[in-house]
């Protein structure tokens, strides 16, 4: 108490210099007689100085931040940003952002039930540069109380910009750089769809696929794992993310099914781990660094020292890989009612 | 003619596109990936001017992309049309389409976490554009051509006593008695069916100023024509009726696209239709007519649902400009003003949430400048880093209690990181062993992976060589090296040493290597030749070929390496830069990636001497920046194992890092 009204004083004092110091202030002696009352009064012990004094300081920093950070506030990035969501990573053209726009447009026939928007087929897309998120509801029934509502979030493919996929299952602190524990990281992930277009996977084919999105799922598992690896305290684990890979176009002549796809991608997956473990070291990694404070097979994808790779393997830390066929433009077979399933499983 | 519009976000969605002749998607994803992504454009920095005509068109595969991007909203304008056309009004149609577009949809656009907006009405803004700007377009076209016809027709006819009167009065008098707007467009018309050139964007004019008047039926306008006829052409024209009938039939024309006979006819159809009553000549006709009558009945039609939305898109337009304007002319008014929002931007820029102008950033961005240039970034490219850097965040609110200079460091590294991360992987030894032992499924057939090594003197291509070589042989790959620098004495011998060393250190773990070498004075790249032939025939899985160090700026020696790369067919050529080297870097790199002809240009750099320059390794974003080529590797040491890949997390935070 004695803090606040000393607080007050000072406040006061300075007012009064400054009254004192206004030149204009005219000279008149009854505005200095008020003024005078006003400060004297503000200096009395009672309960209402006190209170409006408390108030002041406790309300003025509340006022502030809305004074400068209004504006953004209010848009739902607070909302939102609490949401579960789930990643879309893959390589460039797989879908990711056709896939988006299906669901988005899906969803908004559901609820709507107007007919102007009668074409379901997703968006004409292009190479995106920008993450985007859309919000989408995973309850089975409109009548289902609880909604559960979830974010999906599009990151690009292009190799240049892979760093932000990765970022969101390993995040770093804004402030200080350095990576975030996963219970305080700003969004909850509950699931990755990692998807590959599986007409061009095949190894044979001319321009294939399947060493760029193996690359990129490696790093992806292995992002998986070191968060698993890294924030387990004893038995206690940080919240599982699974994957599903999501093996697109599969209306075209040339695509792999799904069971093709993964074992494609296990062989290439097992000689990337294999080449690696070859490579040269990295920049910027001291010789006494690797002996020292690395645990052999840190970055060993899957089981240490296993000749082959398989998804199974990936089980031992916890991350279950999944693999389902699908296209997006629709067509023969099946369409995106699996990748839905899954990802309203896992939400 | 235009072949797509397309508005799309840079999250990659189409929001709203038009196409009138197929365009691979192809075509925008690479312009996306070259221009936006990769920054290969020169001019990257200017990405979000304002206006199309600011941005240097971008062409690929035969067509001509013109574009704007509207920052704020993170949305893509882009034109794409065959590069044979000249079209000048495509970068007002894109500035014009880019303001509509964002004024209607903007709010929408606005919203978090949606990624469709309904804009199904946009194709009738986009039509009325289309046509007016096509319209202005052609209008200035054509009167070009006319002034043009009428200029030779006056030459060439002076001297032409007898046909000049009727053919002149022919094709101008009906115009100026025919009191209905379409008269206008009758007289266009005329330079359009006499010549046969005549562009095809002159029958647009005709659309657009046909009006209500076009709506005439035939007979009406046969009737206007038969009053007017008479008058023009008096009755000499009357006279002869009958046998221009006649000469329409074989009439011939000269170079200069004029009757070369000598009768009057007249040029002006519509106004000679009047006196062609007869069965063959209306045979001939009508297809003509009824073409140009449908054209302007659905046209006309189109018009009259855009009248409403073309004063709707000009008030538009105009606000815009008037906005525009009276942004450039707002100066802060009053001194209290000022001084208010001068202590406000102190304090947000303590706290956060400030907005950040380009006053702010200017004096920030100086310093950053500075710190690259202190790390050995030349000033080309540290000057184009900032710029990049200061347009992306002009505008951003800066977070909670977060400087300016922080916000600027975190996206310099993003722009840093973004930069030096290549675009595909380059695991080497993947690469090797697909060429090596190829999937038995495709149809290549094994052979030896081929790299060579091109460099300034000096730099330690050799070493470097030699510590690739001893990274392959504890790889247990079979390796020949080819001695490959003909010219400077010793060189063979050291490269002999080399392998010798190698030899004994490698020996338990399996590796075998040999030194392929043909003397001196040689040519180089026919003993590269040579080389690649002899480990095929022998079983070899590498070849590394050594070449001569040369100046970058000798025309001389750097023309060689065209036909070395000819002849020798590598797999990679790697060039190697020293981390010493400061702002002569970028040319170096340049000059040796331009210098393998066409096709072909440099796969990755290896910086050697890394450990001798601690913290200023900017030399590294120079020739990134200057050339596009990743860095695969960077020497740290004086031994055969002092040879790392290129971690982008380490360069970057040396970079960033102020001690």
């Amino acid at each position: 108490m004695d803090t606040t009204i000393e607080t007050i004083a000072t406040t006061a004092t300075v007012i009064a210099t400054a009254a004192t110091a206004a030149p204009n202030a005219s000279s008149s002696s009854e505005i200095k007689e008020l003024i005078k009352s006003l400060l004297v009064a503000s200096l009395q012990p009672n309960k209402t100085v006190i209170i409006t004094g408390l108030l002041i300081v406790l309300l003025f920093p509340v006022f502030l931040h809305q004074y400068l950070h209004g504006s953004d506030s209010d848009s739902s990035s607070s909302s939102s940003s609490s949401l579960p969501s789930i990643l879309l990573a893959g390589p460039s053209s797989a879908g990711k952002t056709a896939l988006l726009t299906l669901f988005e447009k899906r969803a908004g026939r559901r609820t709507t039930t107007t007919a102007t928007d009668a074409i379901a087929g997703p968006s004409q897309t292009h190479t995106s540069q920008t993450p985007v998120s859309v919000e989408l509801n995973a309850a089975q029934s409109s009548d289902e109380d609880k909604l559960k509502k979830f974010l999906l979030v599009d990151t690009p493919g292009h190799p240049k910009l892979r760093s932000t996929s990765l970022r969101h299952i390993l995040p770093l602190d804004p402030k200080t750089g350095k990576p975030l524990p996963p219970n305080k990281a700003p969004n909850k992930i509950k699931g990755v769809v990692f998807m590959v277009d599986a007409s061009t996977l095949a190894p044979s084919s001319p321009d294939s696929s399947l060493s760029q999105a193996a690359t990129y799922l490696y790093d992806l598992l292995l992002a998986l794992q070191h968060r698993y690896s890294r924030y387990s305290k004893g038995s206690k684990h940080p919240p599982t993310i699974p994957v599903l890979i999501a093996a697109n176009k599969l209306d075209l002549f040339t695509a792999l099914p799904a069971t093709l796809v993964k074992k494609e991608l296990e062989a290439e997956l097992g000689r990337i781990r294999v080449s690696r473990s070859k490579g040269l070291l990295d920049s910027g990694v001291r010789e006494d660094d690797v002996t020292g404070e690395k645990e052999e097979g840190d970055d060993w994808l899957g089981e240490y020292g296993s000749d082959r790779f398989e998804f199974k393997q990936m089980l031992e830390f916890d991350i279950e890989v999944e693999v389902v066929g699908g296209s997006v433009v629709g067509g023969e077979g099946p369409g995106v009612e699996g990748w839905w399933k899954w990802v309203v499983q896992r939400v | 003619m235009l072949d797509t519009f397309e508005i799309l976000t840079t999250s990659g969605v189409v929001l709203w596109s038009r196409t009138y002749a197929a365009v691979s998607p192809a075509v925008v994803n690479n312009f996306i990936s070259d221009v936006f992504i990769e920054e290969k454009s020169a001019v990257a920095g200017t990405k979000d001017g304002a206006s199309a005509s600011a941005n240097p068109p971008y062409k690929y595969d035969q067509h001509t992309l013109r574009w704007s991007f509207e920052k704020e909203l993170g949305i893509i304008f882009v034109a794409v049309y065959r590069s044979l056309l000249h079209l000048s009004w495509i970068d007002k149609l894109v500035d014009n389409i880019r303001t509509i577009f964002v004024n209607l949809y903007g709010d929408q656009l606005k919203k978090p976490n949606v990624t469709l907006i309904q804009c199904a009405k946009f194709d009738n803004y986009f039509d009325q554009q289309l046509q007016e700007l096509e319209n202005t377009g052609s209008k200035t076209d054509s009167k070009d051509l006319r002034a043009f016809q009428d200029e030779t027709l006056s030459d060439d006819l002076s001297d032409m006593p007898p046909p000049l009167p009727g053919l002149i009065r022919g094709g101008r008098v009906p115009s100026s008695i025919n009191t209905s707007k379409h008269g206008d467009s009758d007289f266009d018309t005329s330079p359009n069916a006499s010549r046969p050139t005549t562009p095809a964007a002159a029958s647009h004019l005709l659309v657009a100023k046909s009006g209500p008047g076009g709506k005439m039926s035939r007979r009406a306008r046969k009737l206007q024509n038969t009053n007017s006829a008479p008058a023009s052409s008096g009755d000499e024209a009357a006279a002869k009726r009958t046998k221009a009938k006649a000469a329409k039939k074989g009439r011939k024309w000269d170079a200069d696209g004029l009757a070369d006979e000598d009768d009057d006819v007249q040029l002006d159809f519509s106004a000679s239709k009047a006196a062609s009553d007869s069965e063959g000549e209306a045979g001939r006709r009508p297809a003509v007519e009824e073409v140009d009558a449908s054209t302007w009945g659905s046209t006309t039609k189109g018009k009259f649902v855009l009248r409403d939305l073309g004063d709707e898109v000009h008030s538009i337009l105009a606000s815009a400009e008037a906005k525009n304007s009276a942004s450039k002319t707002d100066a802060p008014t009053g001194l209290v003003g000022t001084g208010l929002s001068a202590i406000g931007g102190l304090f947000r820029n303590v706290v956060g949430g400030k907005v950040l102008t380009k006053e702010d950033l200017d004096k920030a961005m100086k310093g950053m400048e500075e710190h690259l240039l202190k790390k050995n970034v030349a000033r080309e490219a540290a000057v184009r880093l900032c710029e990049g850097v200061e347009k992306e965040l002009i505008g951003v609110k800066t977070g909670s209690f977060e400087s300016i200079n922080t916000r600027i460091q975190k996206a310099m590294e993003v722009s840093l990181t973004k930069m030096l991360t290549p675009t595909s992987s380059l695991d080497l030894l993947r690469e090797i062993d697909s060429i090596t032992s190829p999937p038995a499924t495709s149809l290549r057939k094994a052979r030896p992976y081929v790299m060579s090594i091109v460099g300034v003197n000096g730099v330690g291509k050799s070493t470097n060589l030699s510590k690739i070589c001893f990274f392959l042989l504890q790889n247990k790959y079979k390796v020949l090296i080819a001695a490959g620098d003909t010219f400077r004495s010793g060189a063979v011998e050291q490269l002999a040493v080399h392998v010798r060393n190698l030899k004994e250190l490698t020996q338990r773990e399996g590796g075998k290597v040999e030194l392929y070498q043909k003397g001196y004075g040689k040519d180089a790249a026919a003993v590269a030749k040579d080389a690649v032939a002899f480990a095929a025939q022998e079983g070899y899985d590498v070849v590394l070929i050594d070449t001569a160090g040369r100046r970058h700026n000798d025309q001389r020696l750097m023309s060689s390496l065209e036909k070395f790369a000819k002849f020798a067919q590598p797999d990679k050529i790697l060039m190697v830069g020293e981390a010493l080297v400061g702002t002569d870097s970028v040319a170096q790199a340049k000059n040796f990636n331009a210098s393998f002809g066409a096709g072909r240009s440099l796969d990755g750099f290896i910086i050697s001497k890394c450990d001798t320059v601690g913290d200023m390794v900017g030399t590294i974003v120079s020739i990134v920046h200057a050339t596009n080529v990743p860095v695969l590797f960077v020497g740290v040491g004086q031994h055969y194992s002092d040879l790392r890949n290129f971690s982008v997390k380490w360069a970057v935070e040396k970079l960033l890092s102020s001690a």
